[in-house]
């Protein structure tokens, strides 16, 4: 996270935000059940069919595409807006964050960069919430916190294949301060680092500063990704990134391996500085 | 050679994520598993060359351009303060690999092949003038034809001694232009820039110069341990704040 144009490219999804949220667990659960038996539903329709119609192949059959608005309505509930405070308890900085799981959120590491006090806030709400560091994999800008008691639902991440340029995606974000902000656009392409790895997904949903650790959803609200990168300058359009979701199922892995290597390396005792120049 | 020489093999510009200090790097089928049959160089070299610089593209230049060049005497036409460049490839048996040098160094025009080799025989050093600035491509030549280029810039210095080296990975290419004034200690040279890169063949000196000073672009992502990752040179020290003991 160093370097003049890495700071511009965050800057662009750095600070602002938003948010308010009453959303219960209650909530959620229905949400959950409901996608989940709508599912099934759909399921049961096709095995009947292809079997039916003697089809040998198989394959599982897609959710049902929602509406952006109810993309919305599911999702936007998990999307807050986090604060960095410093240590004097003023404002340093705005951005996103995903619900993953009860009290778990997801967002970019250098949303919280330099910072020392943690919250979470919702348009409407007057409190914020503190929330805490628990999970940091900083080499893939991927930071998880925690905020017990969030009455916040769990949004499901993507699974690993299936998605394809030219899907429909929705960024939902706090940028500029502007609560839950949705735009709309597609998956436009997949970044992979030189050996072939997906690193980024490329959306031309809108994201400006703020969105950092906001969510990209796909037409199912599930999660795609955390929109990370924007695209700054006049000659560049619609041109975002965001961070795979996949990389939030390894991170409670991945910090752990992190964090032992960290405590392998050995200590190497200070050596006193010597005394007396070379002659 | 010219700035077209195979723009349909590279990913399609994206001119705007300038700002974000770079361009999309990426050498389509290039896999880094690729990487160790370069063989027998050093470690060293090859990991340096694997942190930049992998670019290229395996669609021939348009005919006419590097196809048609022959090796011009400018290697020891040099008069006054000069500097030396060597040149070494890890090319499949069948290939050869060489240094063009751009007669319009901002443009990218004006090729002429300055230096080739072959995996079985080293190239003899050729002479740069010092003091001014050049743009060199290095090239692998299939069937006598380039089958990859890879461009950097620099203003080579007066009594130094540079170092192209290049290799074949996968379907492209990957160089790196390093100063080896000290031979067993090379280092990237200090203000080379890679032209070749962010979908564009001749990248603007000064963009290529922006990206050279954010270390590239977030968006082509980088690999540790094995895994992908953002940004493989990010530490936790932001957080230090935030990481309870």
């Amino acid at each position: 996270m160093t370097g003049p144009a890495r700071q511009a490219e965050r800057s662009a999804c750095g600070p602002a935000a938003v948010q308010a949220v009453q959303t219960t667990l209650a909530k959620s659960t229905m949400s959950t059940t409901f996608t989940t038996f709508t599912t099934f539903a759909r399921f049961a329709r096709f095995a009947a069919f292809t079997a039916s119609t003697a089809f040998t192949a198989l394959a599982a059959p897609p959710a049902a595409a929602m509406t952006p608005a109810e993309v919305f309505a599911q999702v936007a509930p998990s999307v807050w807006r986090v604060q960095t405070l410093d240590a004097d308890g003023l404002l340093l900085g705005q951005g996103s964050a995903v619900v993953v799981a009860p009290g778990q959120l997801v967002t970019n590491c250098h949303v919280l960069a330099r910072a020392r006090k943690v919250q979470l806030r919702r348009e409407g709400s007057a409190a914020a919430v503190p929330a805490r560091l628990v999970l940091w994999d900083v080499q893939r800008d991927l930071c998880q916190l925690e905020a017990q008691g969030l009455p916040a639902p769990a949004v499901a991440l993507a699974p690993k294949v299936g998605a394809a340029v030219g899907q429909p995606a929705y960024a939902i974000g706090h940028p500029k301060g502007l609560d839950l902000t949705m735009s709309a656009g597609l998956v436009s392409s997949f970044r992979r680092n030189e050996a072939g790895q997906l690193v980024l997904v490329q959306t031309s949903a809108a994201i400006s500063g703020g969105s950092s650790g906001g969510g990209l959803f796909n037409e199912q609200g599930e999660l795609l990704g955390l929109t990370t990168i924007a695209s700054l300058g006049g000659d560049a359009q619609n041109l975002n990134f965001a961070i795979p979701a996949d990389w939030i199922r390894d991170l409670p892995r991945r910090h752990t391996a992190a964090r032992a290597a960290e405590a392998a390396k050995p200590v190497v005792p200070a050596v006193p500085a010597a005394s007396g120049a070379s002659r | 050679m010219n700035p077209e020489a195979c723009p349909a093999a590279l990913p399609a510009a994206a001119p705007a994520v300038r700002s974000a200090g770079g361009g999309l790097r990426r050498a389509p089928g290039v896999r880094r598993e690729g990487t160790p049959a370069a063989l027998a160089l050093p470690a060293v070299l090859l990991g340096l060359v694997g942190l930049a610089g992998l670019a290229g593209c395996a669609a021939p230049p348009a005919p006419g351009s590097a196809g048609a060049l022959v090796a011009g005497p400018a290697a020891s036409a040099v008069s006054g303060p000069s500097a030396r460049l060597l040149l070494r490839g890890a090319v499949p048996a069948d290939d050869r690999f060489a240094v063009f040098v751009l007669g319009d160094a901002l443009a990218c025009k004006d090729p002429r092949m300055l230096i080739a080799g072959t995996p079985q025989k080293t190239p003899d050093p050729a002479t740069l003038p010092a003091g001014v600035l050049t743009t060199l491509d290095f090239v692998i030549l299939r069937g006598g034809k380039p089958g990859c280029f890879v461009r950097w810039s620099f203003t080579p210095q007066a009594g130094k001694t540079y170092l192209m080296q290049g290799l074949v990975v996968g379907g492209g290419c990957t160089a790196r232009l390093f100063d080896a004034s000290a031979p067993d200690r090379p280092v990237p040279a200090a203000d080379a820039v890679l032209r070749s890169t962010g979908g564009q063949a001749c990248l603007p000196l000064a963009q290529a110069r922006a990206n050279a000073a954010a270390g590239g672009s977030l968006i082509q992502g980088g690999q540790h341990n094995g895994e992908a990752v953002l940004n493989p040179r990010a530490t936790a020290k932001d957080l230090e704040g935030l990481i309870r003991p």
